[in-house]
Parts: C-alpha cells; structure tokens; sequence
C-alpha cells in the first residue's frame, strides 16, 4: 500500500516538472564565452517571392538590450520546424558579449552556419558550427557553440 | 516702394532659385581672406551698395600702400578720408539691409580708420600739409554758397524720395571730403555744414531703407503663407479624390505611390522656402520683451525671437506631409487581394524610404510602418508576411546599427566635433581677433568682431595643416546632387568633396534585406535604409580640415537652394542666437574625409 502512495506521488512530481516552461539556452564560445539561458526559434515565412528565414534570438521582445546576446538569421527552404531537423541552416550571426568591444558579426565574406540535430518537445536542439566573426575593433574569432531554442509561432 | 514693387521682389525671392552660395564670386577663407563676406540681396539696392563698398574697400587699402610705400601726394589725405568714410556710411546702409556683409565691412572701415588717423597725424606736421590746408580752406569758402544750396535741395527732395536724396548728398558729400578731409576738426569749423547735412539725412534714409525692407518681409511673408495654404488644399483635395487606385495632382493622373513621390518633392522644397522665409524674420526680431518696434504677423507676439506662428506652420508642414501618407496608405489598400496588396504596399515601402530619413528620430519610419502593418492586417495571409519581414529585418538593422556605432566611437578615438575643433582656434579677445569671445565675457557663437582680414589667417594658423574632425548630420541634397553638407553645429558645418562616397555597402545591405528588382521592401525602415545607402545620405564623417570659410549666418540661411531642405530640416526652425543678427558669422569648413559611418555600416580609412 505504501508503495503504491509513493510511486503515485512520483509521477505527479514528473508531470510537474515537465510542465514547467522551458526557455531555452545559447552558448558561443567567443570572448570570456557568451552563456545565455534565454533562447527562441522563430520559422518565418516572407511569402511567395523570399526564402524563409529561421530566426535563433537569445532575447524576448522585453529584454532586447541584454548585455550577452546571440543573433541567427539564416535562409532556409525548410516548410515546417519538423522538415529543419538534420537541416545545415546558412545565414548571418551577430553576439555581444560586453557592452565595450565585445560586439561581433559573421565575416562579410564567409557566412556563419547553424545545425539543426534534433526536435525535443518544444525545442529545436543544434549547433553552431564553427566559422569566422569579426568583432567590431577588427579581432577574429573562430567561434562555435550550441543551443536549446524553444519554438515560438511567429 | 509701391506695394506692386514689394510683390515683385517678394515672388523673385520665393521662385529664386540661388545657388547654395552667394552673389559674390568667392567667400573670404583661411587661403584668402581678402574678399569680404557675401550678401544674400534679399533687397535688391544691397547687391549695388555691395559693389561699391568693395571699390572703397580696395580704395582704402591702395591708398595707404602708396602713402606707406611712396609718401602721400597732394591729394591723398583727403581722397583716403572720403573713401573711409565712404566705407563707413555703405557699411551702415548694408545693415540696415538686413545684410551681414555690413558687419564685415564696419570691421574693414575701423581697420581703414586707424590707417587715416595715422597717415593723417604723419602728413599733418609737413610743409605740404600746410600747402594744402590753405588751398583747402579758400576751395571750401569758395563753394559754401553751393553747398548750401545743394543741401536745401537735397531735403526738399527727400521729402518724396530719401534714397534719391540722399545719393545725392552723397556725391555732394564725396567732393567736400576730398578737401575737407586734410584738415581737423577746428579747422573745419566754419564748413561742417555738409556733415551737419549727412548727420541729418542719416536716420531719415535710414528709417526708408528699414521700412522698406519690413514691407518687403512682410509681403514675402505673406505669400508664403498663401502657398502654404495651397499646397495643403491641393494634398487635401487628391487625397479625397483617391478613386480606383488613381488621384489628380498637379494636373496629372497618378497612383497612389506617384503622388506620394511628387507630393513629398513638392513639399520639401516648400521645406526649404519656408526656412528662407524663417530666416528673413530675424531681420526684424523682437530684440526683447519691451522692444515695441516688433510687428507681429499673427498676432501672437513673442518675449523676443520671431513669430511663433512660423514653428507652426513649419509643424504643420510636417504633419501635412505625414499624415496625408499615412491615410493614403489606409485608403488605398482596401479590397486588394493578397498578392495586389504585397505589391502595392511594396510600392509605398519603396517611395517613403526615399524621405523618411529626412524626419529625425525614426518618427516618420515609425509611423509609415505602422500604416504599412494596418493595411496588411486586412487580409490574414498578407499580414503574416508583412509582419515577418519587419521582425527579420528590424532585427538585423538592430544589430548592424549598434555594430556601426561601436565601429565609429573606435574610429573617432579622441577627435573632437568639427565646432569644438574650430571654437578652440578662432578665440576673440582684446589681443586676439577670432570669432568666439572668451574670457569673462564669453559668448558661444560666432560673432563679426573682426574684419575677415584679421581673424581668419590666424584660424588658420591655429588649425595647422592636419586638424581633424568629427563631421555629424552630414546629408546629400538629392540622390544625384554633387554636394554633401553637414547641418550646422553651432553655426559651424562642413562641405565635403563629393568623390569620397563609395556606394558599394549599399548593394550588400540590399542583399541582407531580401530587396532586388522583383521583391520591393515591405517596411519603409528597410527602404530608407537601402535609399541612404546608395545616396551616402545621412552620415557621421571623420575628416581633416583643409580651409575654412567666413559667411554671414543670416546669407546663407536666406540664400538656401530650393533643395537644401536637408541642411534645415523639417523638425525646426532655422534660428539664430543674439539680439543683432546681422552679425552672427557661420565658418564653413572644407573637409577631405577619411572614414564615414552610415546610420548601417562604418568605412573606414
């Protein structure tokens, strides 16, 4: 009887747990690293004429002037999240790591990519592949990275 | 001045179209600052009394190179004073013209004057001067009668005609003064009717000339305001005829985003003409709260300044010019399907890109899009769309602007703003001639304390030949226009040499924002981005000063081309700091440019 209670008392505590809103985390290994426990994935269709744009932000609309923070916006013919998984994203990366000169962007002449591995509940799993940023004082950086993105409908 | 005569010069004005300079061939600068600072001409007697200041100017100084160099002949004192003094009363009528140039040149007559006094005293003690002072005296005792009657003449007449009598006067004055001019002042005594005469008439013609040119203010006035009125009729009136996609404007049938093309043109340059008109109001300023010479055109009379109905009608231009597209937008996107409304709103993207710069403070970005959003918002599908390409690109505009910012402040390092740079050299003090006064005294803009002769070598010298600067608010006239200025800072800006701006970035930016031939932006702020990429529009410059240029600030406000809408904006009157207008300077700088920031992306040297 007691161990009835017990393993009844568990799978509440599992349900709870999974409830709980995911947010999502980004990491870049540029600077001192930037770490950021916020991320978002936002799949956006510009019509007939354009490419979709997958769209990675390590920022809500709310708090956009965050210190660490991360920007993917890549082309992707991708019609749904689930067609992204095992997809190579190409597009242009942008982090700040401090409000000084810790500001960084894709190399004009190499773009930066991103991989997407898996689709875990509400969340695109990947990683960013390795490829050169300029920082705004003119220093190379060869960065990677990964990141838990939480799917937001656009 | 018949009322007919006023219209005339008031329509020459608001259809003139100067050039983004002056009547004079050349501005005094710090290479050569011989030539004295140009007239706007507003009055047309100015451009006369201009060319003759300048014949007396060069007048004096040959003169007294002859007598430094030579000795003075027979005649020399006498003719050096006439043409001082000549100097001296063109001066005066130029300012009362409302022209800076006669600043300028009371400046080069207290130059002229200290050369008089002193050839004088040298000349005075010699056996020759006492010649001449005998001669002078008999000549004079000799032609008292015709003086005199010359005199009773010239006041008759000056009871019809002021001007006409006093010119008289003038040459009556120039053949006494030849003579007179040897002599001092007690040997003077029994003649000095003709100076008594000049004294006299002084304030009367003076008076004229100030008159004449408050009418002239007031009738251009006038006229604008009635433009004005049009051309917001004329906005009014196509906007309610919007019918099936098409409005009357000028005459034309257009569409929609044509009209907001040629309507947004037409108003600039109303723009432009409006400032001029601004900037002849400082002519007759309140100079303060008890100045009860001050006329109000509206009614509404200000502690000191000009007329605030001017702010209003310059606001009023810019809500006109808003608002009109705004609801535009909304009326002529009902009842299109989706892909005629994508079309359509990309038609409205792309012809507002090419003026919402001209706004300050993303106001008219801010708005259009939201107008863009609405209209989209009728049909679902579009929406999405419309809403996706103002997040994708907001964001990377976001990014790409603060990653220029941090570019320029590295780029900038310790360099100073152009009007610190050229404050810190053109000090004035009572040793110094400059343009800034400091001291206990301080003022902090530019004043006409010395002629252009005295303060600008010594600008110069103080800059050297490698003084650098930060050049802000620098815009291009037109998408074509070979001139790039700054907004003034201080009654300071720059022109820079038009060959520096590489419009390379541009065709990356566009790639960024999804935009080619086929695919129009959605959002106006993406437009406006791509349309200041490709002008250079809009630009923080860092650069070396190679020569610097004196002008009136008044002249060049009222000179202002019909597409220098820019350089004045839309978001304030032009104005000016000091209770004497006529002698505020504004120093235009040269500038060779190293590195630029656009508002998106750095270039740098």
């Amino acid at each position: 009887m007691v161990e009835n209670v017990q393993t009844k008392t568990s799978s509440v505590v599992k349900e709870t747990i999974a409830k709980v809103v995911p947010m999502g985390s980004v990491q870049l290994s540029l600077d001192e690293g930037i770490e950021v426990p916020i991320c978002s994935a936002r799949l956006l269709n510009l019509g007939g004429g354009r490419t979709s744009i997958l769209q990675i932000r390590s920022y809500g609309d709310d708090d956009r002037d965050a210190v660490k923070s991360v920007l993917f916006q890549g082309k992707t013919s991708a019609a749904s999240i689930q067609e992204l998984v095992g997809q190579t994203v190409t597009g242009q990366l942008f982090a700040q790591s401090d409000k000084e000169t810790g500001l960084w962007q894709s190399d004009s002449e190499g773009p930066s990519s991103i991989k997407i591995l898996a689709l875990q509940d509400t969340e695109l799993v990947g990683e960013i592949l390795q490829s050169k940023m300029v920082r705004v004082d003119g220093k190379s950086g060869y960065p990677s990275g990964s990141f838990r993105a939480v799917i937001v409908k656009p | 001045m018949s009322i007919a005569r006023i219209k005339i010069i008031a329509l020459a004005i608001l259809g003139f179209a100067c050039l983004l300079g002056n009547s004079n061939a050349a501005d005094p600068s710090t290479s050569d600052p011989t030539p004295p600072i140009s007239i706007h001409g507003f009055m047309e007697e100015a451009k006369k009394l201009f060319a003759e200041a300048v014949k007396e100017d060069e007048a004096c100084t040959k003169l007294y190179q002859q007598m430094t160099k030579g000795g003075p002949k027979a005649d020399s004192v006498g003719k050096q004073s006439m043409h001082v003094k000549s100097l001296l009363r063109l001066s005066e009528r130029l300012t009362d013209l409302g022209e800076p140039a006669g600043a300028e040149f009371r400046m080069r007559f207290e130059m002229h004057e200290k050369e008089r006094v002193e050839a004088f005293h040298a000349f005075g003690g010699t056996p020759l001067a006492q010649q001449m002072h005998i001669k002078a005296i008999a000549s004079l005792q000799k032609n008292l009668t015709k003086r005199l009657k010359k005199i009773e003449e010239v006041f008759t007449k000056a009871k019809q005609n002021p001007l006409e009598a006093q010119a008289i006067l003038d040459a009556a004055y120039d053949e006494y003064e030849s003579v007179a001019g040897i002599l001092s002042t007690p040997q003077r005594g029994p003649f000095s009717e003709m100076i008594e005469a000049t004294n006299k008439m002084s304030p009367i013609a003076s008076a004229h000339r100030r008159r004449m040119v408050h009418e002239a203010i007031t009738a251009a006035s006038s006229e604008m305001v009635k433009e004005l009125d049009q051309f917001h009729s004329a906005c009014s009136a196509s906007l309610a005829g919007l019918q099936a996609g098409k409005v009357t404007w000028d005459g034309k049938s257009l569409t929609g985003p044509e009209f907001v093309n040629d309507m947004m043109r037409a108003g600039f340059v109303n723009q432009a003409r409006l400032q001029r008109i601004i900037a002849l109001q400082h002519i007759n300023r309140k100079a303060s709260s008890d100045d009860l010479s001050f006329e109000s055109n509206s009614g509404k009379v200000p502690a000191h300044g000009i007329d605030p109905s001017w702010s209003e009608q310059l606001a009023r231009l810019k809500a006109g010019l808003g608002d009109t597209a705004v609801k535009l937008i909304d009326r002529d996107t009902l009842g299109l399907s989706a892909s005629d409304l994508i079309v359509r709103l990309g038609d409205y993207a792309t012809t507002l890109g090419k003026y919402s710069h001209r706004v300050a403070d993303d106001e008219w970005n801010r708005a259009f899009d939201a107008a863009i959003l609405k209209a989209a918002a009728r049909v679902p599908e579009t929406e999405k769309i419309v809403r996706n390409y103002h997040d994708v690109t907001n964001e990377l505009l976001k990014w790409k602007e603060r990653f220029a910012g941090k570019q320029e402040s590295i780029l900038s390092g310790n360099t100073k703003p152009l009007g610190r740079v050229i404050e810190g050299a053109t000090p004035q003090t009572d040793t110094l001639p400059g343009y800034f006064r400091t001291g206990l005294n301080a003022i902090s803009y530019p004043l006409i304390y010395n002629s252009t002769l005295e303060a600008l070598p010594v600008l110069g010298k103080n800059l050297g030949k490698d003084a650098n600067a930060i050049i802000g608010s620098v815009v291009r006239l037109d998408s074509d226009s070979p001139v790039w200025i700054s907004r003034m800072d201080n009654y300071i800006y720059a022109r820079l040499a038009s060959d520096f701006y590489k419009p390379e970035y541009a065709s990356k930016l566009k790639t960024e924002l999804m935009i080619d031939d086929s695919k129009p932006p959605l959002s106006v702020r993406a437009a406006s981005a791509v349309t200041t990429a490709e002008r250079g529009d809009n630009l923080i410059v860092g650069g070396t000063i190679n020569e610097v240029f004196a002008e009136g600030s008044l002249m060049r406000m009222i000179s202002m081309k019909e597409n220098a809408a820019p350089f004045s904006g839309i978001d304030a009157p032009v104005s000016l700091a000091i209770d004497q207008p006529t002698n505020q300077v504004s120093l235009r700088a040269a500038v060779s440019p190293k590195w630029y920031r656009h508002r998106y992306f750095a270039v740098g040297p």
